[in-house]
């Protein structure tokens, strides 16, 4: 499966008011000083849709997915060299607590860290029914709500669109 | 519902019979119920089971597999302080030799990630002790030794394989491409050891690997592997073979820099009109854009016979596991829908050349792969959850 445009644009309604999804200076601290978990259940994604942040980067990825950490620096990479900036916002699947934390460590300057708390493919489908678990999964959501989502590395096309 | 269905003898065999703690496996520390469950029929023709506890402890029991279960009172084993793995693909396994032999394995996790141990424990008195868990590997890198198989062959021999990532760190400045697999083969049921052998360079890092017994005893493996331009399909192999003497068994040219995580299952195919001696085998994979899980059947060598390749009849199949017995073959695999995982069963009684559909079971928690269990022509799938272990035999 390529990294491709998806059919849905997304109607982002606003992005204050959502607790969880809020963008707050010390979530921009460097992982080394403090990094908060936050939960991510079968509601979480319809809310972060509707009042996360945007731009945004979605990684989700597994505690052996050990493809994963390239393709965040990817795009972390591009992030960095961008004027806008973008949230990169880590989801542990398999993982919770001390063990999420330890995983964290690859994932050098992500601004958001969730978790799974639930059953894996009930929260799964609320992100994409068609998606195995197949890790990473990266949704890339531009500044208008557009949503862009794949497995593996997103193309430049894919990033430069993402960030216009 | 078909005939077959009809006749099919689902004996749910478990269920009351694990206490609570037993069912609701978790991770030391973790809320995360670890369901991951190896099974397999002893000798003797009971049905055992292994995994973990509501305590994160490693636990055995048994079952006669005739009649109502009568399962024993669960046996946790003593493990030291490890920390094991028993989620997805990752799952502890037992497995049943001559001589009273048995051994239990699992990954233990270490703390730095993507790194681990594989560990084994091993009995004389067919499942009735354990000794203390030992590390398999001479290696003893905190790197990947991860995602372990193990079966004795037919000749009493036991193999251990598992995914490796020594030969990456041996040149960290040379591009290598995911992993290796790695055996370790003991003739006297894992007191001793040959060293550390390569089966092949290159494999996915995060799969399980398949193992299955041809009519002869001999040993083979199917495992998701890494192929030029990071194309991830599979490869098979003789598990005596010498390193890298694999055949390529899927071509789907799923180019991707990934995990599946979702690992193939592989079992022994008799001849059948049209179809040499071989190989059944399912997979998850993404061909020409669409993912599915497949069947295919394979000749001795482990390469697909094309006109046997179809889809499961489920869009959203996830970890199949295939047995074979004969002429009679069956698919398990789960899906979730609506809220509901189910646990679906495909049967053939022609070798593979059709099927029917059945559901065995449903459950709106969390829960395991189904697994696949055979003794000699009984076949039974075991499936996990959070209330209960079932366990359905599959009737000719």
């Amino acid at each position: 499966m390529k990294f491709h445009l998806n059919l849905i644009a997304a109607l982002v309604i606003g992005s204050a008011g959502f607790a969880a999804a809020a963008h707050t200076p010390e979530q921009h601290a460097p992982l080394s000083r403090s990094l908060q978990i936050k939960p991510f259940n079968e509601e979480t994604w319809a809310k972060l849709l509707k009042t996360g942040p945007r731009p945004a980067a979605y990684m989700f990825t597994t505690s052996y997915c050990s493809a994963c950490p390239a393709v965040f620096q990817e795009v972390r990479d591009v992030t960095s060299k961008s004027r806008t900036r973008p949230e990169l916002i880590v989801v542990m699947m398999d993982a919770e607590g001390p063990n999420a934390l330890r995983h964290a460590s690859h994932f050098k300057g992500m601004t958001q860290f969730f978790t799974f708390e639930g059953y894996e493919p009930a929260i799964r489908s609320t992100i994409d029914p068609t998606w195995r678990n197949i890790t990473p999964y990266v949704v890339l959501i531009d500044r208008h709500g557009g949503i862009q989502r794949g497995v593996g590395s997103p193309t430049s096309q894919s990033l430069k669109q993402w960030l216009q | 519902m078909s005939t077959w269905l009809n006749r099919l003898l689902v004996m749910l065999l478990c269920l009351p019979l694990l206490s609570a703690w037993a069912q609701t496996g978790h991770s030391k520390g973790s809320k995360r119920p670890s369901l991951a469950t190896g099974v397999a029929f002893s000798p003797d023709g009971r049905l055992w089971v292994t995994g973990l506890n509501a305590n994160g402890r490693l636990f055995v029991q048994h079952t006669r597999f005739s009649g109502p279960a009568q399962w024993s009172d669960p046996q946790v084993l003593e493990t030291g302080a490890d920390e094991i793995a028993a989620d997805g693909e990752n799952r502890p396994k037992i497995a049943f030799g001559p001589n009273g032999w048995a051994v239990i394995t699992y990954t233990q996790p270490l703390p730095k990630p993507y790194t681990g141990n594989i560990r084994m424990m091993r009995s004389e008195d067919g499942g009735k002790t354990f000794g203390q868990p030992f590390t398999v590997h001479d290696d003893r890198q905190i790197i990947t030794h991860r995602f372990e198989s193990v079966a004795f062959d037919g000749q009493g021999q036991l193999f251990t394989v598992w995914v490796d990532k020594r030969d990456q760190v041996k040149a960290p400045d040379k591009p290598y491409a995911g992993a290796a697999v790695y055996r370790k083969v003991s003739r006297d049921g894992g007191k001793t050891f040959d060293p550390d052998q390569k089966l092949a360079d290159h494999s996915c890092e995060c799969c399980r690997i398949a193992l299955a017994q041809d009519a002869r005893g001999r040993l083979f493996g199917l495992w998701r592997h890494v192929f030029p331009d990071q194309i991830r399909d599979h490869a098979f192999a003789d598990l005596s073979a010498p390193a890298n003497q694999h055949q390529r068994a899927s071509f789907d040219e799923w180019r991707i820099n990934a995990c599946p995580h979702h690992g193939p299952g592989l079992s022994y195919a008799p001849p059948q009109a049209g179809s040499p001696e071989g190989f059944h085998m399912v997979w998850f994979g993404i061909r020409s854009g669409a993912p599915a899980v497949r069947y295919v059947r394979l000749n001795l060598e482990g390469a697909p016979i094309e006109q046997t390749l179809r889809a499961l009849p489920d869009e959203s199949a996830e970890h199949a596991d295939v047995m074979s017995s004969g002429q009679r073959v069956a698919i398990v695999w789960r899906s979730f829908a609506n809220g509901v995982t189910s646990l679906h069963l495909w049967k053939s009684t022609d070798g593979g050349v059709s099927f029917d559909r059945g559901v065995l079971s449903r459950t709106t928690g969390f829960n395991d792969h189904p697994r696949l269990v055979q003794s000699d022509s009984r076949m039974a799938v075991v499936w996990r959850t959070q209330e209960r272990i079932e366990a359905h035999e599959i009737s000719p």
